[in-house]
């Protein structure tokens, strides 16, 4: 549930720098302290800080907290050493990553050409604006019901409620992307007489990748997000439901593992995405802002 | 390298400001070192030096935002350790030191503000020191949606605001096309005249620092340090075109000029 | 919800863009009347009925013992998390080694799923409406309190001179200067919670005590109610979008200057 969007806005994707991820600031502006001292002083923040949380956890837990269930830190460490060597533990895991990523797929396939297209011919934009409109703040999770009655527990359920939460970013920011293709560089593209498939490789794809990048950021947050949704309310296979299980049974210990582990999930797609984000537009003026 | 105290006329009494050994580094090479000057009671004191030189180092250290590696600053006798009360300070980039979401009169009444002064009587004094830049008309207007000259105007209305008794200003017609800039010149002529204040102008452009000085403080080398104090005693009231055609304006230009690329031959 | 008339347009201008805005929504309506009208799928009934079911539940008993609550709780959920996220962010923002120190907390905080939260949100809460307050405005929290650190370090650098020389007073800095120049950005992220919020409110009733209207449309799919359910999605779908028309006027009056600003840009200068 929380889709780093800043870019949602019309009006600040009608920059020709799309927003950088919220708290990429912080990070880059960190990253200017290259001086030992500097990063070792860092670090020592950091671990103080986690050591203070850690801490109070402990406190709260056998404390005031106890009536609730929630595991020590040391009690979590214990159950997650135990669960994660057993196979049924990668079987969830592996389930919410394959739901995540075919609906994240469909979405991009869907999503990308209808958003271009959109984009390029104003009439079309103009047709579908209100549906569009609409559509994008339709809470995914109210078709779950239905999706429930159409195709039970399953992943299929999964994927399509996936698919029609995800694929509005990718439509939206596809549109804003053929749009703001400017005149002159088809101009330029046609004064070069370069062919069909050169001009899409070489100007049109790289100009439109800041915000189909944007798009499938804020994607593919939405479909880890949702799947686990899914599998938590719908009972398809994976992390979400086992944390239904671990919950409807009161076992707190393995249930906390897996929220951990969403945690952890969540974590590593940031990081892959950043990456990615910083591979494909190295040369943008987003990326290249506070490097040191 | 000397640096010459300034003959000041019979009619300023008092020093306003007082730099003593100043020099500031910030932890690597030396910018400037060893400035000694003094500001006299409505003197306009114009500083000029090439690009680079550290003017803006030394206007930060002036108004106390920046504290020096060494020397003093003594503003009206006290110790300069943070910005002064009495010292107004007008920047170079008009467009990024107005707040946008303020109207004019807003911005110019924001330090009065803070000050404590009630809510009446700000809005007046800003009225005032608007009239006193000719932008009385313009007050519920947003700065974007000014020119650059009248925002230029605004921040000066706001350091005047206040009534401070001396103005710094960093560069402040560097933005501007000539003919605003002609006019802001005089427009500050105006107002020292018409307030006795004390002003300190840092700028790289010698026709502009020359015409508008009492006295001209060259900066060069490196690290930089005084390479003169010149006297200008070009006639008054300063005028665009008389001034700028007497002889005596082309020769003191000149030497500022030589100056300031030539530290050795003062 | 189409585009708002723009100055000096024509009257044939204005039906001309109508037209071409509402045509596609008023045949993707129609096709579902005609296509659901004969149909004999139990999962996908008549328009029409479900239409009949839709002013019958909400109009007005429904809005009042449903809807209302779920929006309390939202407006609750979400004012908190404003408050939080702007609180903390601007905290953050100007301590930066505080912030350096807990940034790697707040970062796993914000990247877990708010659905991985919810349990741990019910043990400590149960089931009612405190939990589901809370979840609403930790889930919210994030996108605001990010976006403030970012609008709070994006500040101008010239205006930060400007404040110490004018020696501009804290609160008055924080209340003209850091808050307004962030604005842009923390409204940006309010956005982005506003529909996070509407999520977490809609999963927290499907998993809590009975009442609200994501309660309402599970139940009604439990119970193979099936207009009502349909009923229920298309009150949902309809909230959401009015929420976020709301949100947009909001914005528009409190960013006023900042439109007008990029407009003024824009135009050349």
């Amino acid at each position: 549930m929380s889709p780093t969007a800043t870019a949602n806005a019309p009006g600040a994707a009608r920059e020709v720098t799309p927003p950088r991820p919220a708290g990429s600031i912080g990070r880059a502006a960190a990253r200017k302290r290259k001086t030992m001292s500097a990063r070792l002083t860092s670090a020592a923040g950091k671990l103080v800080a986690l050591a203070i949380v850690v801490v109070a956890w402990h406190v709260f837990v056998t404390g005031p907290g106890k009536a609730s269930g929630i595991p020590t830190p040391l009690q979590l460490i214990e159950t997650g050493a135990d669960l994660v060597v057993t196979g049924q533990y990668w079987d969830a895991v592996g389930n919410t990553l394959l739901t995540a990523l075919i609906g994240f797929g469909l979405s991009v396939l869907i999503g990308v050409p209808l958003g271009l297209v959109n984009g390029t011919y104003r009439k079309v934009e103009q047709s579908t604006s209100f549906v569009v409109d609409f559509g994008r703040t339709i809470p995914g999770v109210a078709i779950l019901p239905l999706v429930l009655l159409l195709f039970g527990g399953t992943r299929t359920m999964a994927v399509v409620l996936v698919m029609f939460s995800a694929v509005w970013p990718i439509l939206v920011q596809s549109t804003y992307a053929a749009q703001q293709l400017s005149l002159q560089m088809k101009q330029v593209a046609r004064a070069f007489r370069l062919s069909p498939t050169s001009r899409i490789r070489d100007i049109y794809l790289p100009s439109s990748l800041p915000f189909l990048m944007t798009g499938l950021r804020i994607a593919a947050t939405i479909s880890l997000l949702i799947t686990i949704s899914a599998e938590f309310l719908g009972g398809a296979d994976g992390i979400g439901q086992r944390l239904y299980q671990a919950l409807t049974v009161d076992d707190t210990q393995r249930m906390f593992v897996y929220v951990f582990t969403a945690g952890v999930l969540g974590i590593c797609l940031n990081r892959l995405l950043v990456l990615a984000q910083s591979r494909v537009l190295w040369w943008h003026p987003s990326e290249r802002v506070n490097k040191p | 390298m000397t640096t010459t105290e300034a003959t000041k006329p019979d009619t300023r009494t008092g020093t306003v400001l007082e730099v003593r050994g100043l020099g500031h580094s910030y932890g690597g090479p030396q910018i400037f070192e060893g400035l000694d000057f003094t500001v006299g009671k409505g003197e306009f004191v114009c500083i000029v030096g090439p690009s680079g030189v550290g003017k803006s180092t030394l206007l930060q250290c002036l108004t106390g935002l920046i504290r020096p590696s060494e020397g003093d600053i003594l503003f009206e006798g006290k110790r300069v350790t943070e910005p002064p009360e009495g010292l107004a300070i007008v920047f170079q980039d008009y467009s990024r030191s107005l707040m946008p979401w303020l109207s004019v009169i807003d911005n110019v009444a924001l330090p009065l503000r803070s000050a404590g002064v009630k809510k009446a009587e700000r809005l007046a004094q800003a009225r005032q020191a608007l009239v006193e830049v000719g932008l009385s008309d313009v007050a519920q207007a947003y700065p974007w949606q000014l020119s650059g000259g009248m925002q230029q105007r605004v921040a000066i209305a706001r350091a005047l605001a206040s009534n401070p008794r001396a103005i710094i200003m960093d560069e402040p017609f560097a933005s501007v096309d000539a003919q605003t800039r002609a006019d802001l010149e005089d427009l500050v002529l105006r107002v020292r005249d018409h307030l006795g204040l004390t002003v300190m102008l840092v700028t790289h452009d010698i026709d502009e620092a020359v015409y508008l000085a009492d006295t001209v403080l060259a900066l060069s080398g490196r690290p930089a340090r005084v390479t003169a104090m010149l006297p200008i005693d070009l006639p008054k009231p300063r005028d665009q075109l008389s001034t700028k055609a007497l002889p005596e304006f082309a020769d003191l230009r000149a030497e500022v000029y030589t100056l300031i690329r030539n530290p050795a031959t003062a | 919800m189409v585009a708002p008339v723009r100055k000096g347009e024509q009257a044939v201008t204005v039906v001309r863009r109508l037209a071409w805005e509402l045509w596609l929504p008023a045949l993707l309506i129609a096709l579902w009347a005609i296509f659901s009208a004969t149909s004999t799928d139990p999962y996908f009934p008549p328009l029409s009925e479900i239409l009949d079911k839709f002013a019958d539940v909400w109009f007005f008993e429904g809005i009042r013992t449903e809807i209302w609550p779920s929006l309390q709780r939202l407006f609750v959920g979400f004012a908190l998390a404003c408050v939080a996220g702007v609180g903390l962010g601007l905290a953050l923002g100007v301590m930066t080694r505080v912030d350096n120190a807990v940034r790697p907390i707040v970062e796993f905080l914000r990247a877990t799923p708010g659905v991985a939260i919810l349990p741990v949100m019910i043990l400590l809460l149960g089931l009612g409406d405190s939990m589901k307050v809370a979840i609403i405005a930790l889930v919210a929290t994030w996108p605001i309190l990010l976006n403030t650190i970012d609008g709070v370090r994006s500040v101008e650098p010239v205006l930060h001179q400007v404040t110490a020389s004018y020696r501009i007073t804290l609160a008055d800095r924080i209340r003209f200067v850091i808050l307004p120049a962030a604005s842009p950005q923390i409204f940006a992220g309010a956005r982005t919670a506003l529909a996070i919020s509407i999520v977490a409110m809609v999963v927290a009733e499907m998993v809590g005590t009975p009442g609200g209207i994501g309660y309402y449309i599970l139940d009604a799919q439990r119970g193979f109610k099936i207009t009502s359910m349909w009923a229920g999605i298309i009150a949902l779908g309809i909230l959401g979008y009015l929420l976020n028309k709301l949100f947009a006027l909001v914005e528009r009056r409190v960013l006023a200057w900042h439109a007008g600003m990029t407009a003024h840009n824009r135009g050349g200068k």
